[in-house]
């Protein structure tokens, strides 16, 4: 699916966050790295209309971000850096349902949905745990699953490792190389990229590398070490 | 709900209770709720708070004392307001508080443990339904928040704890000011991050 960012801008409190942005993104898996305050959220969430471009034009899949963002939304799914922050029901499979219904209207085809996006996480266990009672791996799957239901054609993870251990992180990244979707993530987890098909580094507002995994790293890394 | 660990407080168990529709245990709810603001006698109120203790027990499985230390508060509260009005109406009016309010408890409590949040939701939904069609009310919305309160009090009791937790490692007392300013400003930045990911995962027909 084609992503374009066509001269774009974005002020926010009257601070310049992405100036003059031209980008296409059509790669599987792409990787956005940079430091803090560097830009990275901010064109993640120009993609699905969470933030509106001073000037210039978002477009996905040829549909513009601002026109048609209905539509958009039904494509892109976010998954956010702090489960807590993104999970709305107390119970996993509650959850899992919310924003299904424009979808899937009937309750049943939404259960059905629910159970096989589980089943496939290998999480079906969790359908009925109550949110608190699981760990932070976990409420990150359930977000991600959560995105997953509504089987969307693009996924945009905003630092999805940052608050995992090892064992879940590990876990996380093999969900995410056998998921058939384009995936765009936000990391400052390096490592996690070495597979991916492209890498762009932000910074200031700009997009100042864009290569592949290995040269994109190498340059980042010797950005930040001078 | 779940306000801390386990059970006590978490999601719907099967039970008895489960089977009535949430609706009817939301209407039964309110019309308790007020005829025990009607009655005004200590036995009546005490025998109530013993029947709904009793129905709560049925419902729900052992007591969880570690997810109840948890909310301490709701105990230290209650015996705030107690002591409050024995001291200035007398023992008899105190324990009329005292057993309106168990008996509030145990009730909700009962619902709690044999309803999903979902059917809840649907269920206040519905009965607001007449106000969203004179425009009054989007009666989603207003489910929706029903549901996210229920979310959010464990979420905020361990903010809370997290907070005095980092304050108490840098030597500052639990003074009130010093935990409620924190304790807004995460919240408010909190509800910033809450509203954008409902804004990405639902759209218009969810609020329909």
């Amino acid at each position: 699916m084609l992503i374009e960012f066509e001269d774009v801008t974005l002020e926010r409190s009257g601070r310049t966050v992405l100036k003059d942005l031209n980008l296409s993104l059509l790669e599987h898996r792409i990787g956005i790295i940079g430091v803090n305050g560097a830009g990275k959220s901010s064109l993640a969430r120009l993609i699905n209309g969470l933030l509106t471009p001073t000037a210039g034009q978002v477009r996905v899949d040829g549909l513009d971000v601002q026109l048609q963002l209905t539509a958009v939304r039904q494509q892109v799914a976010f998954v956010f850096q702090n489960p807590d922050n993104q999970i709305v029901f107390p119970v996993v499979d509650e959850d899992m349902a919310f924003g299904l219904k424009a979808i899937l209207p009937d309750k049943a085809a939404r259960q059905a949905r629910i159970e096989s996006v589980l089943e496939s996480l290998e999480m079906a266990d969790l359908a009925k745990r109550p949110i608190q009672q699981l760990s932070g791996g976990q409420k990150q799957l359930v977000s991600l699953a959560g995105a997953l239901c509504r089987e969307p054609k693009l996924l945009v993870l905003d630092e999805p490792t940052a608050q995992l251990d090892l064992r879940y992180r590990n876990r996380l990244l093999q969900i995410l190389a056998d998921l058939p979707q384009q995936a765009l993530v936000l990391t400052h987890d390096l490592a996690m990229l070495s597979e991916f098909d492209r890498v762009l580094v932000v910074d200031r507002g700009h997009v100042v590398h864009d290569a592949t995994p290995a040269v994109a790293i190498a340059w980042y890394e010797r950005r930040c070490q001078a | 709900m779940n306000w801390g660990v386990d059970s006590d407080f978490s999601s719907a168990q099967a039970s008895w209770l489960s089977h009535w529709s949430a609706g009817t245990k939301l209407l039964i709810l309110v019309v308790m709720a007020s005829t025990f603001v009607l009655i005004n006698h200590p036995l009546w109120l005490g025998l109530s708070a013993l029947f709904m203790l009793g129905v709560w027990r049925s419902v729900n499985g052992p007591v969880n004392w570690q997810a109840w230390r948890r909310v301490i508060w709701l105990a230290v509260t209650v015996t705030v307001v107690v002591s409050y009005v024995g001291f200035f109406s007398g023992v008899d009016q105190a324990l009329v508080v005292l057993f309106r309010l168990l008996a509030l408890l145990f009730a909700a409590l009962a619902v709690v443990a044999s309803t999903p949040v979902t059917d809840m939701m649907a269920a206040v939904q519905a009965a607001l339904t007449p106000l969203g069609r004179w425009g009054w009310v989007n009666p989603a919305k207003v489910a929706l928040a029903f549901g996210l309160t229920l979310r959010l009090i464990p979420v905020m009791l361990e903010q809370w704890q997290e907070i005095r937790q980092a304050q108490a490692a840098r030597g500052i007392s639990a003074a009130p000011h010093a935990l409620l300013v924190p304790m807004l400003a995460r919240t408010i930045r909190r509800a910033d991050e809450l509203a954008e990911a409902i804004d990405a995962r639902a759209d218009s027909a969810d609020f329909r």
